[in-house]
């Protein structure tokens, strides 16, 4: 423990200086704003000044965290900081804000109350969304147990409440409830886990930790490390959980499935990010020096998550679930390079060197993971708002009466077949952005790959790397099954946009009235479509730059740790 | 001797919490699986007693087994608890007990006060925390303040993100119209 240092209310003023928390403070207090004015507009103004405020909200976190890059500063006293704004955190930070960011712009057919689904509530929707993104910022720059769960708590509650957002939909009460059950379990065990370590430790502060645990591996002879090694177990099946990795992840597809389409793009990029920034920090980080222990439990967490989330996704007909199943798969790869930096912290002396460049690896991928999926999502909700279109048309030509229930069933991936032919541009991005999640060379997806497979061979992981080849090329044939379907002849009859079971009357009204509502929001969902897929496409170029920068983001990290080693 | 008792403590409390949270979750009456979180609540307090806490177990019973719980229950009788209202008769025995208990307590609190024992003697008896030069109990209010005003400011801030979240969540997925 640090011996308590009587400091002055000048010196407390001075060391925690709020400019450091710049961009969590502008996304909270735009938060607040967005909620503000959800609760004192009339609705048709909300529906364009909502997500307006929103985006300027990401638009200065942003810049904000852009400001601080590479000033390394803390939030605190220099020493005994909770919170530390080192380009580790702020990387993360950017990731969240694109999650953030293109999920606002596909959120606005959810929010229509033609939809059928939640009226005047817009304000409170992207104000919880920016709020779990003000979580996700805690768990990325906590240097504490205690931030790091409440930045968990703070992400988690405001999803599972977003989960839940459609509340007419059966399936999204199920998730939400779902989530809610299983995540308050989750974090159970994440609090339980804190409170063993800090038992054995004597302090949740990941400096501490990792000094005492290299020294001890508990503050006194007395602790049996047996404790300590519990509370560590506890810990990674909390996070794991938050990060749906094999077998924590059985939540996954029916929440994905049951929530709104932008939020489940929203929970599987930024969530899982947060899982990972936890991860790093916590694994490769504090208990770098136990990695003998945990090492090869993780290496089995990390095998199991890739086949399961891979073999399970080629039976899934619902593209959304196909979707979870593949982000399951994704964590598995991710893991691979958390182990990959744990190796290289492992050896002595350690390898900062290679330490740095798996993290970053991880941290490219998640970049690029979170570029691509994003993608996959608006062109999902692109989809749906088309199909929804038809219905409500198709439901006006024949009773009159506007309400849109076909909603409930998600889109399935022989509705895709001949897409090509109707809407040859979504078609020719949802290709890229399946490609990509394949890791296929022009692609943002393929670098990601490269980066963590080749740093999990530096390490000497072969047997790890072959799982992670072999599961690509399985993921390879779910991957193109969409793609295929979307490149196929029509067959005749499924002629009638997505839904089939409309048959002629759905097909004749969907022309004009059709075309009418989808304009001004799918202008914003065509805006993200098109900004992550040249992102996905000019990453290809970008990742030379991209890269080192995450880099450097890894190298404070590596080097704080590797010196308290 | 001290060891005996501290671990029979210890191991009463911890029967007390872990005894009624399984009721709670177990009993099928709601305004009884209050009450057991009450009882789980006090052994709590118990437990941060016995780690030199005397502040948080005070703030543990008020808060917590009083506030919180109070509440816990109006809004379980406001969802319309189906038992019939008690009547003024089938309190009985109650009253009476009632009051006896009350002025017990309110002995035993003008006891306490006219009694004052002597100031520093609690601090001598813990684990002391040095502030700016001045010894402190462990656990004690400026101790307590002390660390979550400077080294956990952060974390003490954030929570109010958390709570505002939960706010507006039971809102969004609970009011009936919005």
């Amino acid at each position: 423990m640090t011996p308590q240092q009587p400091l002055t209310l000048e010196q407390l003023t001075q060391a925690h200086n709020l400019a450091v928390l710049a961009p969590e403070l502008s996304l909270t207090l735009f938060a607040l704003a967005v909620l503000l004015a959800g609760a004192f507009f009339p609705d048709a103004a909300q529906r364009r000044l909502l997500p307006l405020l929103a985006l300027c909200g990401v638009a200065v976190a942003a810049a904000g965290t852009a400001a601080l890059w590479n000033k390394n500063q803390v939030f605190g006293p220099p020493d005994s900081a909770v919170y530390v704004a080192d380009n580790f955190a702020l990387f993360f930070k950017w990731i969240f804000l694109i999650g953030l960011g293109v999920a606002i712009l596909i959120s606005g057919r959810f929010l229509d109350p033609r939809s059928g689904d939640s009226h005047t509530v817009i304000g409170e929707y992207y104000g919880l969304m920016m709020l779990s993104t003000v979580g996700m910022m805690f768990v990325s720059g906590g240097r504490d147990l205690l931030v790091m769960f409440l930045g968990i708590e703070t992400l988690s509650i405001a999803l599972y409440v977003l989960a839940g957002f459609a509340r007419r939909r059966l399936m999204s009460n199920e998730a939400a409830l779902k989530y809610f059950l299983l995540g308050a379990f989750a974090s159970g065990f994440l609090l339980y886990g804190i409170a063993l370590v800090y038992y054995a430790v004597g302090s949740t502060a990941f400096p501490q930790i990792a000094e005492v645990v290299a020294g001890g591996p508990t503050r006194s002879p007395q602790i049996s490390p047996t404790i300590l090694y519990l509370g560590l177990a506890l810990l990674v099946i909390g996070l794991s959980f938050k990060a749906a990795l094999v077998p924590f992840h059985q939540w996954t597809p029916d929440v994905y499935e049951g929530a709104p389409t932008p939020v489940t793009a929203f929970m599987a990029v930024g969530a899982k990010a947060a899982a990972f920034a936890a991860l790093l920090r916590v694994l490769p980080g504090a208990f770098g020096a136990v990695s003998a222990l945990w090492h090869p439990i993780l290496l089995a967490i990390a095998v199991l998550t890739m086949s399961v989330g891979n073999i399970v996704a080629i039976t899934q007909d619902s593209l959304k679930r196909m979707l979870a199943y593949s982000s399951v798969a994704h964590a598995g790869y991710l893991l691979m390079g958390v182990l990959a930096a744990a190796s290289a912290n492992r050896q002595i002396p350690p390898q900062s060197d290679a330490a740095q460049n798996a993290t970053a690896g991880v941290m490219f991928y998640l970049v690029a993971y979170a570029l691509m999926n994003m993608g996959a999502f608006a062109i999902l909700v692109y989809l749906e708002n088309a199909r929804a279109n038809n219905a409500v048309a198709s439901e006006i030509a024949r009773t009159g009466s506007d309400s849109a229930d076909s909603e409930d069933a998600n889109i399935r991936v022989d509705e895709l077949n001949g897409l090509a032919w109707r809407e040859p541009l979504a078609a020719a991005a949802m290709t890229v952005f399946l490609l990509s999640l394949a890791g296929i060379p022009p692609t943002a997806g393929f670098f990601g790959k490269l980066y963590i497979f080749r740093e999990a061979m530096g390490q000497g992981l072969l047997g790890l790397v072959l799982v992670g080849v072999l599961n690509t090329v399985i993921s390879v044939y779910y991957y193109l099954r969409p793609v295929v379907a979307m490149y196929s002849q029509p067959s005749g009859a499924a002629d009638a946009p997505l839904v089939s079971s409309e048959g002629a009357l759905g097909a004749a009204g969907t022309g004009a009235a059709g075309a009418l509502r989808a304009t001004s929001f799918s202008l914003s969902v065509t805006l993200a479509i098109v900004l992550c897929a040249v992102a996905v496409i000019a990453m290809v170029v970008l990742q030379a730059v991209v890269f080192p920068w995450a880099h450097e983001a890894s190298a404070i990290q590596a080097s704080s740790q590797v010196t308290r080693l | 001797m001290a060891g005996i008792s501290v671990t029979l403590i210890c191991g009463g409390a911890a029967f007390v919490i872990m005894d009624p949270s399984l009721m709670v979750v177990v009993i099928c009456h709601p305004v009884h699986s209050a009450l057991y979180l009450v009882l789980a609540f006090l052994g709590v307090a118990v437990l941060f007693l016995q780690l030199q806490a005397p502040f948080l177990a005070a703030v543990q019973v008020i808060v917590y087994a009083g506030a919180i719980m109070v509440l816990f229950l109006f809004v379980i009788m406001l969802l319309g608890e189906d038992k019939p209202l008690p009547g003024e008769s089938r309190l009985g025995l109650q009253l009476p007990l009632a009051v006896v208990f009350s002025l017990v307590l309110a002995a035993q609190i003008g006891y306490l006060l006219i009694r004052q024992p002597s100031r520093g003697a609690s601090v001598a008896a813990g684990p002391v925390t040095v502030i700016g030069g001045e010894e402190v109990a462990f656990g004690s209010v400026k101790a307590l303040g002390n660390t979550l005003f400077t080294q956990y400011l952060f974390v003490f801030e954030a929570t109010s993100v958390v709570l505002l979240i939960a706010m507006i969540g039971v809102v969004v997925l609970a009011k009936k119209r919005l």
